[in-house]
């Protein structure tokens, strides 16, 4: 947390090189974050240079002892990611891009399962097991508190398990 | 144990916590639990799998541009222009209540819950404790909250910006300003300090750190209804021993008539080291402290009225409630003409033809009163 704070700090003062290494060393994850939560590779760039240009253009939002810088953009990336939709919502109705290109890539009924997660869901669970977030920045990001983390991470195993075993159930019915 | 309970901590193993040793005995003899536990860390690992599948090709070269400075906010502007007691201070109230008793009783009456809080100088001195409510549909403006430490002085502003699934975000500005620095313009250093957001946890300490001070602590619990000795609905008769106040509505007589009546918000759980004034239109501020202080005359306190006489006129303030505990009878009072009490009192000439009040620490206010 206190190479949190020396970077934070170096950001502050506008030290593009050091905020440079930090968008090289995050911005892969971060983008894999946003695809899975988008559905779409270029919306989730595009987010994901919105949540890096916010965070270098007003660094004073986050606060070292709160949580890790990187939690703090994926929490921001996340909000950007809610707007994304909202807009998409409006602009076409019903409509779920995510699905296309999930399905497409998928290989598995366990990744088709996890595409059928509601967004809260599944970005709790790719921040948990991909990210390796904490409960405490995954509270940061998901602006929640603490204590209903666990829990909520239960209930998303649980709703992913049970469209996996559905979704089996399925195809041995069709086959 | 059975296989419901011990299912959520199934899931907090695969998030590589401890689990209890019950749910771990339970988990090593339970096919069920085993079954779901290495479901589990499939779906984990397939997740990874997809994470590292998904990875994307390239990273985008970008020009970062120039960073945004910060401005002051709407909130902050707005203050500008409006009057309040700039210095509510330590162990005192409510900056919140103080806005409007009328307020409070339409929230309570409401359910609305209520954010019980307590600020903690880095010495552990309590500094303020109020309430709020716990969610806001328009975050409160409260004053200023000014202590004064041997090596400085301490300012700050609290607000709760927002409330949502049992936390609370608060709204924090805080400054220092050492004793060998001009300590001129206290309100208008806290208030450029830009305000950081923080969520709380209720009945968990938030540490707040304030550049070159330390820290501040802010605790907090949550309330489903104000308790009765801050709830104007359900008040009882006489305050607690130490704590002071002037529930409203007031009314100023001089020699049996009128002077000025209404005036404010009512104050509550005022300490003994604090003054409050009462303003009356034409007529300058009458300042009341519950210890003597210079050109004070002494008054008495006789449960919701203070009598006392200046200038061979006979004065009586009348408040809806008893303003001290039955113990307490003297109170010392003192006129100032003029609309200023305090130099950094903004200017309002709409407020000045109304009657209205001001609380805060009797050492401050006399080390910043206007001259008459």
């Amino acid at each position: 947390m206190a190479d949190d704070r020396e970077l934070w700090e170096r950001i502050c003062r506008g030290d593009t090189g050091a905020f440079d290494g930090f968008y090289q060393e995050n911005v892969s994850p971060l983008n894999g974050f946003l695809r899975q939560l988008l559905g779409n590779t270029q919306a989730a760039e595009d987010v994901a240079q919105e949540a890096f240009l916010h965070l270098w253009r007003k660094p004073n939002g986050f606060h070292p002892e709160n949580g890790s810088l990187r939690a703090y953009l994926f929490g921001i990336a996340r909000k950007r990611a809610a707007e994304w939709w909202r807009q998409q919502r409006s602009t076409a109705d019903e409509q779920e891009p995510r699905k296309t290109e999930c399905e497409t890539e998928s290989s598995s009924l366990i990744e088709e399962a996890f595409s059928k997660l509601g967004a809260e869901q599944r970005s709790l669970l790719w921040l948990k097991l991909v990210e390796g977030q904490s409960y405490v920045e995954l509270a940061a990001i998901l602006e929640i508190p603490v204590g209903p983390v666990k829990w909520r991470l239960f209930a998303a195993r649980e709703e992913w398990r049970r469209i996996w075993h559905g979704a089996s159930a399925g195809k041995r019915v069709a086959t | 144990m059975n296989c419901e309970k011990a299912a959520e901590f199934v899931s907090v193993l695969c998030d590589g916590e401890r689990i209890p040793r019950e749910v771990a005995e339970h988990l090593g003899a339970c096919e069920e639990c085993k079954a779901r536990l290495n479901e589990y860390l499939q779906m984990s690992a397939q997740l990874k799998r997809m994470a590292i599948i998904a990875a994307p090709r390239r990273v985008r070269d970008v020009s970062w541009g120039p960073q945004e400075t910060t401005k002051p906010s709407w909130w902050q502007m707005c203050r500008e222009s409006m009057r309040r007691p700039r210095f509510a201070f330590a162990l005192l109230l409510v900056a919140i209540l103080s806005l409007g008793a009328g307020i409070v009783i339409v929230r309570a009456n409401n359910s609305e819950r209520w954010f019980q809080f307590e600020v903690r100088t880095r010495e552990g001195v309590t500094a303020l404790t109020g309430f709020m409510s716990a969610e806001p549909k328009e975050p409160v403006e409260p004053g200023p909250v000014i202590t004064h430490e041997p090596e400085g002085t301490l300012a700050f502003i609290v607000r709760v910006l927002a409330g949502t699934g049992g936390s609370e975000k608060l709204g924090v500005r805080a400054t220092w300003i050492p004793q060998n620095v001009d300590q001129s313009g206290i309100k208008e250093k806290v208030l450029g300090t830009p305000e950081r957001d923080f969520w709380v946890i209720p009945g968990q300490r938030l540490s707040v750190p304030v550049e070159d001070y330390g820290q501040i602590e802010i605790t907090g619990q949550l309330l489903d209804k104000l308790p009765d000795d801050q709830n104007p609905s359900e008040m009882r008769l006489y305050p607690k021993e130490g704590q002071y106040r002037l529930i409203s509505p007031q009314v100023l007589l001089v020699d049996g008539h009128v002077l000025s009546k209404g005036g404010g918000n009512g104050l509550n759980m005022l300490t003994k080291d604090c003054f409050f004034a009462y303003y009356a239109p034409h007529n300058g501020w009458y300042i009341f402290a519950f210890n003597a202080f210079p050109g004070a005359t002494e008054g008495k306190i006789n449960a919701n009225q203070v009598e006392f006489t200046l200038d061979g006129r006979s004065y009586t303030l009348v408040a809806a409630a008893p303003i001290a505990d039955a113990s307490v009878t003297k109170i010392w009072v003192r006129h100032h003409a003029g609309n200023r009490l305090v130099d950094d009192e903004p200017v309002s000439p709409d407020l000045d033809s109304r009657s209205h009040m001001m609380f805060g620490d009797l050492k401050y206010m006399l080390e910043h009163i206007t001259t008459e």
